[in-house]
C-alpha cells in the first residue's frame, strides 16, 4: 500500500466527512478557528494600528519624510535658502516649509492683575513661525485645526495654539501633559493674549486651536514667519527647522542621501527619516506597543492552537466509533489521519479565509475612514496582508497538528473497543 | 481452512478474571457454512472476534492456510483484514457520512483497486445484494435490512477468502433477516466461507455445521444438511 494511495483514500473520505457531516458543526468549527484567527491579528492590528497612528500623526503633521535640524552643536541651521534649493531639485519633492522656532509664554488677562506677586493665566509653549502656504502643503496644519481658523500669509497678529495650552482643548492625552504645566484656562478664540519672546512682548489674537495628540505639535505655537522674525530681530533666516515632503512611496533613504551628497555644506545640520527624527518619548512608546503586540501576538498563536486542538479534537473522538470502523473494514491508519489532516487543513483555509475577509474587506476600511482614539492616541487598524501570512501560515500548521494528534490518538486504540463504543 | 487450537480469552475488569474462550480447538474446512450459536455471553462474539483478528486472544493459534495469523502485528493484521476477511457487524457499522456505493468501494480504494473498476465492482456487489437502485442513498435513507446488506456487499466486494458476520440478524425484521441469510446461502453456494454468530437456533439450520458455545466451551458441534429458507420455521 503505497503512501499515494493512502492519501488518496484520505482526501476520499475527508471530502465526504466535509461535504455531510452536519453543516452546523462545520459553521461552528470554522467560526471558531474564523474567530481566533481573527483575535490573533485584531488586537495586534489595533495596537500596532496605535503605534502607527502616533508615528503617523508625527510625520503627517510635524516632521514630513524628512526633517532637517542643526547639529547637536548649533544652534540654527545658517543656509536654510540652500538646503531649500537642494531640497526643490529632488525628484521626489513635493513640499517644504521652513520654520523658525523660539521658546514663549502666552499669558492671558494679565492686565487684570491687582498684586505684582498674583499670577497671570499663562502657558509655556514654543512659538513657531511658519509660511502657512508652504506649512500647510507640507505638514497639512490647516486640516488639525480644531476650533477657529487657520493662519493666512497676511495675519500680522494672529495665532495658532496647540491644544496642549488650552485647558477648553486639551484631549484626554493631553492633559496628562499638562500636570505641573500652565495652561490658558479661560482663553478661547477671538481672545487677546500677550505673547513673550526673547523678551519681546506683543499682543496677538487667538485665531485658531490645532491638535493631532503629538504632544510634540500640540505644545506648539504658530504665527506668520515674517511676523516673529520681525518680533525676534532674525534677518539673517537662519532656520531652525526644515520639513520636506515626498512624493507618496518615495524612499526617505534615498532622498536623505540626496541632499547630504548635495549640499555643500552639511556638517552643521542634521538630515533625518521620519523614523530618525522621532522624539525619545513617541520612540518608547513605538517601542513598548510593538513589545505589547508580540507579546498578545504570542500569546494568541498559544491560545489559538490549544483551541483549535481542543475542537478537532471533540470532532475527531466524537468519531471514534467510525475511526473503528474504518480499520475493521481495513483502511489503514495513515489513511485516516490524512483524512482527519486534511478537514483540519480545510477548516483552517475556511476559518482563515473568512477572517481575512471580515478583517481586509470590512474593519480596515471602516477604521480608515473612522480612526479610534485610544486615551487620545488617534489609531486605525493597522494589518496587512504581510502581517496576515506568517499568522495564517502558523495558525495552518497548528490546525494540522491538531487534525493529526487526536486522530493518531484514536487510531492507536483498540479496534474494536472503538466500534463496540468500549 | 482456519485451524484454530487452545484458544483462550480472559477479560479482566479490575480484580475479577472473565474466562471468555476456554481452550477451544477447531476446523473450519474452506466453503463451509458455520454457525456459532449460544446463549448471551456464551462467547460467540468473541470466538468471532478472535478468529477475524479483530480480538487478541491470551493463548492459542489460529492458523490460516498454514499462517499463524495472530503474529501478526497490527498494522498487518489491518492489511490482512483488508485483503482476506470481509466482516458483517450487528449494528451495520456503515459510515453515515458515505452513500452505499462508497461505503462499498471505500475498501476497494484501499486495496489499491483504481476509480472505475473499484466502482463497478462496489455496483455490482450492491446489485448482489438486490440494492442497485440504491447506489447514492445515504445509510440514513435506507432501512435496517437495506443497510444491513449495504454492509454484505461491502465485505463480500474485494471476494475475501472468509465472511464473517456477527449476528447479522439481530436488528432485522423475520422477512428482511431472511433476506440477508438468503444472500449469505447464495454465496455459500458460489464457495465462499461464511463464518456466522447467531443467537437464533432456527437460523443455524441455514449452515453445514453448528457450534454451540456456553461458558466460552464447545458444547455441540454438529455437521448437518443445511435447510433451505423457505423450510425455516418462524413467526
Amino acid at each position: 500500500m503505497s503512501f499515494t494511495q493512502e492519501a488518496y483514500v484520505g482526501f476520499f473520505l475527508a471530502v465526504r466527512d466535509i461535504k455531510r457531516s452536519n453543516p452546523w458543526t462545520t459553521l461552528l468549527i470554522m467560526l471558531v478557528i474564523g474567530l481566533t484567527f481573527f483575535n490573533m491579528l485584531f488586537i495586534g492590528g489595533l495596537l500596532f494600528g496605535i503605534a502607527d497612528g502616533l508615528f503617523g500623526a508625527y510625520k503627517l503633521y510635524y516632521s514630513g519624510n524628512i526633517l532637517v535640524v542643526p547639529a547637536t552643536n548649533k544652534n540654527d541651521i545658517p543656509l536654510a535658502n540652500s538646503v531649500v534649493s537642494v531640497a526643490k531639485n529632488m525628484p521626489q519633492f513635493r513640499a517644504v516649509s521652513v520654520r523658525f522656532v523660539d521658546p514663549a509664554l502666552l499669558e492671558y488677562n494679565y492686565r487684570n492683575k491687582v498684586r505684582l506677586s498674583d499670577f497671570a493665566e499663562s502657558a509655556n509653549g514654543q512659538i513657531v513661525g511658519i509660511d502657512p502656504v508652504a506649512e500647510d502643503k507640507t505638514s497639512h496644519l490647516s486640516s488639525v485645526v480644531v476650533a477657529g481658523s487657520y493662519l493666512s500669509p497676511h495675519d500680522a497678529d494672529a495665532i495658532l495654539v496647540g491644544s496642549t495650552l488650552m485647558q477648553k482643548y486639551a484631549t484626554i492625552r493631553n492633559a496628562a501633559n499638562t500636570v505641573g504645566s500652565r495652561v490658558l484656562k479661560n482663553a478661547d478664540i477671538g481672545s487677546r493674549v500677550r505673547l513673550t519672546v526673547n523678551g519681546v512682548q506683543k499682543e496677538v489674537v487667538i485665531k485658531g486651536v490645532i491638535t493631532t495628540n503629538v504632544p510634540t505639535i500640540d505644545s506648539r505655537i504658530y504665527m506668520v514667519d515674517s511676523q516673529l522674525r520681525a518680533l525676534t530681530n532674525n534677518t539673517i533666516l537662519s532656520a531652525s527647522e526644515i520639513a520636506i515632503s515626498l512624493q507618496p512611496g518615495a524612499s526617505e533613504k534615498l532622498a536623505k542621501d540626496y541632499l547630504i551628497k548635495n549640499l555643500r555644506s552639511n556638517s552643521d545640520i542634521v538630515v533625518q527619516t521620519s523614523d530618525e527624527s522621532l522624539p525619545a518619548g513617541i520612540a518608547s512608546e513605538l517601542q513598548v506597543f510593538t513589545k505589547l503586540e508580540d507579546l498578545i501576538g504570542g500569546i494568541a498563536v498559544i491560545v489559538s492552537s490549544v483551541t483549535i486542538f481542543i475542537v478537532i479534537y471533540v470532532n475527531a473522538v466524537t468519531r471514534r466509533k467510525f475511526i473503528g470502523i474504518l480499520k475493521g473494514i481495513g483502511i489503514s491508519s495513515v489513511a485516516i489521519e490524512i483524512s482527519y489532516v486534511f478537514q483540519a487543513l480545510f477548516y483552517a483555509l475556511l476559518g482563515t479565509t473568512v477572517a481575512t475577509i471580515l478583517i481586509m474587506g470590512l474593519l480596515v476600511p471602516y477604521y480608515q475612514l473612522h480612526p479610534f482614539s485610544i486615551a487620545g492616541i488617534p489609531g486605525t487598524l493597522a494589518i496587512t496582508m504581510n502581517d496576515i501570512m506568517p499568522r495564517a501560515i502558523i495558525l495552518t500548521v497548528a490546525s494540522l497538528i491538531s487534525g493529526f494528534i487526536p486522530a493518531w490518538l484514536v487510531t492507536k486504540q483498540n479496534t474494536l473497543d472503538a466500534i463496540l463504543g468500549r | 481452512m482456519i485451524q484454530v487450537k487452545n484458544l483462550v480469552r480472559i477479560f479482566h475488569t479490575g480484580d475479577v478474571e472473565l474466562i471468555a474462550l476456554k481452550n477451544l480447538s477447531f476446523e473450519i474446512p474452506t466453503g463451509q457454512f458455520l454457525a456459532i450459536t449460544g446463549r448471551s455471553g456464551a462467547g460467540k462474539s468473541t470466538l468471532l472476534y478472535s478468529l477475524s483478528l479483530l480480538d487478541r486472544p491470551n493463548e492459542g493459534v489460529i492458523t490460516i492456510d498454514k499462517h499463524n495469523v495472530l503474529e501478526l502485528s497490527d498494522a498487518q493484521r489491518v492489511l490482512y483484514r483488508r485483503d482476506n476477511f470481509g466482516f458483517i457487524f450487528q449494528e451495520y457499522a456503515l459510515l453515515p457520512t458515505l452513500t452505499a456505493i462508497e461505503n462499498v468501494l471505500l475498501p476497494l480504494l484501499m486495496q489499491g483497486v483504481k476509480g472505475d473498476p473499484a466502482r463497478k465492482k462496489a455496483q455490482e456487489a450492491l446489485e448482489k445484494v438486490g440494492l442497485g437502485d440504491k447506489l447514492h442513498n445515504l445509510s440514513s435513507q435506507l432501512s435496517g435490512g437495506q443497510q444491513q446488506r449495504v454492509s454484505i456487499a461491502r465485505a463480500i466486494a474485494h471476494s475475501p477468502k472468509i465472511l464473517f458476520a456477527d449476528e447479522p440478524t439481530a436488528n432485522l425484521d423475520t422477512e428482511s433477516s431472511k433476506q440477508v441469510l438468503d444472500i449469505f446461502v447464495q454465496l455459500n453456494q458460489h464457495g465462499q466461507t461464511i463464518v456466522m454468530v447467531t443467537h437464533e437456533p432456527e437460523y443455524a439450520k441455514l449452515a453445514h455445521r453448528d457450534i454451540e458455545l456456553s461458558d466460552g466451551q464447545v458444547i455441540r458441534d454438529v455437521t448437518q444438511k443445511p435447510k433451505k429458507i423457505k423450510e425455516l420455521k418462524h413467526e
